[in-house]
């Protein structure tokens, strides 16, 4: 009889906490008072998706991270042009495209006193080239120091692109005292606007102004970056006042919620990088270039990313972003939603309904699997409605989420019908390694369709020495991407940053490996 | 005497609404729990949905009773393969006895000294997320529980004198197994089931928020769960109603099976 009780008790206790629970959701903080005066301290407490994870920026260091510690000989300001932040004041192209001459910055020194000159750059330059940057630079034949600030560089081949190539965070300028031998950066030695202090691995890192900055010291003292991965947990940080500032990266139905929150600001721009879904075009259903429009057709982009994502994304309107103004074509040729061609296209292809609704071709059934990042919430979201459009015309999709690592290993040993992923390979304003080595050409890295016609333009694309003509082949080759529907644009993605109001002046760049480059002028007000 | 226990009857009957709830989910849900639809999403509940929509403006109501089918069903399944599992390996162990005894008992001893959830993560994270994965996950590391306590049992039956008796008789030893030993083993077992059954449908709805589990669109409750936590500030009802139906379930089996347990044997089970 006493153990009934107490269960009973044990019953009406249980009761009674998820009453407690179910209304404890409901109540709100008081938004916290700022002080006026004094001065408030400049430090800034940032949470972070990814840890520093090392301290070459050539190999190992966060991709966001490179542009606060280090610079490049040419950099993209803000606005995604090339701009006269680098450490090359100037540079100058002889009309055969393969002697380059860089004017270098006067008067630069490392975070640790190494002075920056020719024999730096060229230090730098032979390492990349040699090793991390092999894929990019390689192409460089020999350096030439022409005077203490003036270096000459000779390349095998005309290349129009080698400024804009020099521009990723991945070509930065390290101290040559910080190489080690073999040419790994033993220490994160920059001429950035803030210098590493602190580092404890996968929970955070801290970063010091820079007081001899070339362009002028920041008026940050100090950014604490907490690492935090999972994009829910940094948005209530950041509510609970934890954290002053956060990515809007991969966590963009995380920032809608704080959209209409007048303690926060949403700053952004929209960025270099689309999503996009690409089509397996070498087996089964996706090699028959009907199934892959007619899927194309099958989902209207236009109104469901404003309705999911409003506000932090545009719906595709080019082949890339449209940051890439002058490279694309002013009128695309891009699949408008329309179940019944789709439908239509289907059933040309052979995939005839069956009595059970769905559709087969010779005792097949028309089904595929669409991969998608596992960490990413917008595609996660968009990939489930992809599956319900997709089953409007009869094909059975299955969604597999992968971890970034697997995802990418997916993609480059095809190992997907459908993948749903950012598109790489445009790391910088000229988006000719897109195509050359990131996924038209025979050669590139992930060959998700190729043809001789595109391969001869692509090559013509790269020799090419006049701006006219190589925006005339830009256009072209999209315009010949598209005709095959090789894949489709989800998304055009904002750079979005979350922040509380009491951070003033921060502007965020095109550029997704500048987001944090706006902080060299920020601060706390 | 189940009348008497207030509390079990509470749990069975809750029992009996959710499983026949579960199984005439196509006829009582009010909307298709796949279908999506943009322009009604994050709905409060109200006339049009009566426990809301969720971020892609599907019914939680028809989603929930759908999952109830779905994690009833994985629930039985996983433990008809850790009863079917554990009796044969618990049986094995406990009538032969000797060298095979020993090499069981050593596989359980081992699998039982690791956290069975960690266990049941990692076998589940190496096949790959399914809902099928997941049940073999779950049986994988729950059966020698089972395994354990019947090789116990079946070592006290099989020194009884109605079991010699048997033997005296001629039967031989599959035969004494079935009609001796399983009869008398099997009421324990039912009750440990019943108690088991809420934590095995905590543990599936568990993987599947993290994403092992059921995947989408597929309605689960544990995953219905982790997709409402992201507006579990604007849309709380995404996350209050598959978590009530998670906790009034387990606590249901829990109640029907403490009654059990008071019914069936009151003494031999209230020790484990």
């Amino acid at each position: 009889m006493k153990a009934k009780k107490a269960r009973f008790i044990c019953f009406i206790i249980i009761t009674v906490i998820a009453t407690v629970l179910l209304f404890s959701g409901c109540t709100r903080k008081a938004p916290e008072s700022v002080p006026q005066s004094p001065p408030p301290p400049q430090v800034l407490v940032i949470g972070e998706q990814f840890d520093l994870r090392g301290l070459d920026p050539a190999t190992n260091m966060s991709d966001f991270i490179r542009s606060l510690i280090f610079n490049n000989l040419v950099e993209l300001d803000l606005d995604f042009k090339k701009g006269s932040s680098g450490l090359a004041q100037s540079w100058q192209m002889e009309p055969d495209g393969k002697t380059w001459t860089f004017y270098l910055r006067p008067n630069v020194h490392f975070h640790d006193g190494t002075p920056w000159n020719a024999e730096a750059a060229r230090i730098n330059l032979d390492r990349l080239r040699k090793g991390p940057g092999q894929g990019w630079i390689g192409y460089i034949d020999r350096i030439e120091e022409i005077d203490n600030l003036t270096i000459r560089i000779h390349l095998k081949e005309p290349v129009f692109t080698f400024a804009s190539d020099l521009t990723p965070p991945f070509q930065a300028m390290v101290s040559p005292s910080a190489l080690s031998e073999e040419g790994k950066a033993v220490a994160a030695v920059g001429t950035g606007p803030f210098k590493l202090v602190h580092w404890e691995k996968d929970s955070e890192f801290i970063l010091e102004r820079n007081e001899d900055y070339f362009e002028g010291a920041p008026i940050l003292e100090k950014i604490i970056f907490k690492v935090i991965p999972d994009a829910e947990t940094r948005a209530l940080a950041l509510e609970a006042g934890q954290i002053d500032m956060m990515s809007g990266r991969e966590a963009l139905t995380v920032v809608q919620r704080f959209l209409n929150k007048p303690d926060f600001n949403v700053v952004k721009k929209m960025g270099q990088t689309s999503e996009v879904v690409f089509f397996n075009t070498y087996r089964q259903p996706f090699d028959d270039v009907r199934v892959r429009r007619a899927v194309a057709l099958a989902v209207p982009w236009e109104t469901v990313v404003p309705q999911l994502l409003a506000g932090m994304a545009e719906p595709p309107q080019n082949f890339f972003s449209p940051a890439y103004g002058e490279f694309l074509q002013p009128n695309p040729i891009l699949p408008k939603y329309n179940p019944e061609q789709a439908k239509s296209l289907l059933e040309e292809a052979g995939w005839v309904t069956t009595a059970a609704g769905a559709r087969e071709k010779n005792g097949q059934t028309l089904k595929a699997t669409l991969c998608f990042g596992s960490g990413n919430e917008e595609d996660r979201l968009l990939s489930t409605v992809v599956q319900s459009y997709l089953k409007d015309i009869g094909m059975n999709v299955e969604l597999k989420a992968l971890e970034s690592a697997a995802l990418r290993e997916a993609l480059r040993d095809k190992q997907y019908d459908m993948i749903m992923i950012g598109q790489w390979m445009i790391p910088h304003d000229d988006p000719t390694t897109h195509y050359l080595r990131g996924y038209w050409h025979s050669k590139s890295t992930y060959t998700i369709f190729v043809s001789e016609k595109l391969d001869d333009m692509i090559n013509r694309l790269a020799r090419s020495m006049d701006k006219k003509e190589r925006l005339q082949l830009h256009r072209e080759i999209q315009a010949e991407i598209l005709d095959h529907v090789p894949f489709m644009v989800v998304f055009h993605r904002n750079n979005v940053m979350l922040m509380n109001r009491k951070v003033k002046d921060f502007e965020i760049s095109t550029g997704t490996w500048q987001l944090f480059r706006g902080l060299r002028k920020a601060r706390i007000g | 005497m189940l009348l008497k226990d207030r509390l079990a009857l509470v749990g069975l009957i809750i029992i009996v609404v959710i499983v026949t709830a579960g199984m005439l989910a196509p006829r009582l849900a009010p909307h298709d729990p796949l279908h999506i639809d943009l322009s009604l999403r994050l709905e409060p509940p109200g006339k049009q949905f009566i426990l809301g929509s969720d971020h892609l403006g599907r019914c939680v109501l028809s989603r929930l009773l759908y999952g109830t089918g779905v994690s009833l069903k994985t629930s039985f399944l996983v433990l008809g393969m850790i009863m079917t599992a554990g009796i044969f390996f618990g049986t094995l162990s406990g009538y032969c006895g000797g060298l095979i005894d020993n090499i069981i008992i050593s596989v359980i001893d081992v699998l039982l000294a690791f956290p069975g959830l960690v266990l049941a993560l990692a076998i589940a994270g190496m096949l790959g997320p399914s809902l099928t994965n997941v049940m073999i996950a779950i049986a994988a590391v729950h059966w020698v529980g089972y395994a354990r306590i019947i090789r116990g049992m079946v070592i006290s039956i099989k020194e009884k004198e109605y079991v010699l008796a048997a033997r005296a008789c001629g039967s031989n030893s599959l035969q004494i197994v079935i009609r001796h030993i399983l009869p008398n083993i099997l009421s324990p077992i039912i009750v440990l089931a019943t108690l088991d059954m809420g934590s095995i449908i905590l543990t599936i709805s568990g993987l599947s928020f993290l994403g092992l589990g059921a995947q989408p669109p597929n309605p689960e409750w544990g995953a219905m769960l982790n997709d409402g936590r992201t507006y579990m500030q604007v849309a709380p009802w995404l996350m209050y109603f598959p978590g009530l139906a998670i906790l009034v379930t387990v606590m249901a089996f829990n109640l029907m099976g403490d009654g059990l347990r008071d019914l069936f044997d009151p003494r031999s089970l209230r020790r484990l």
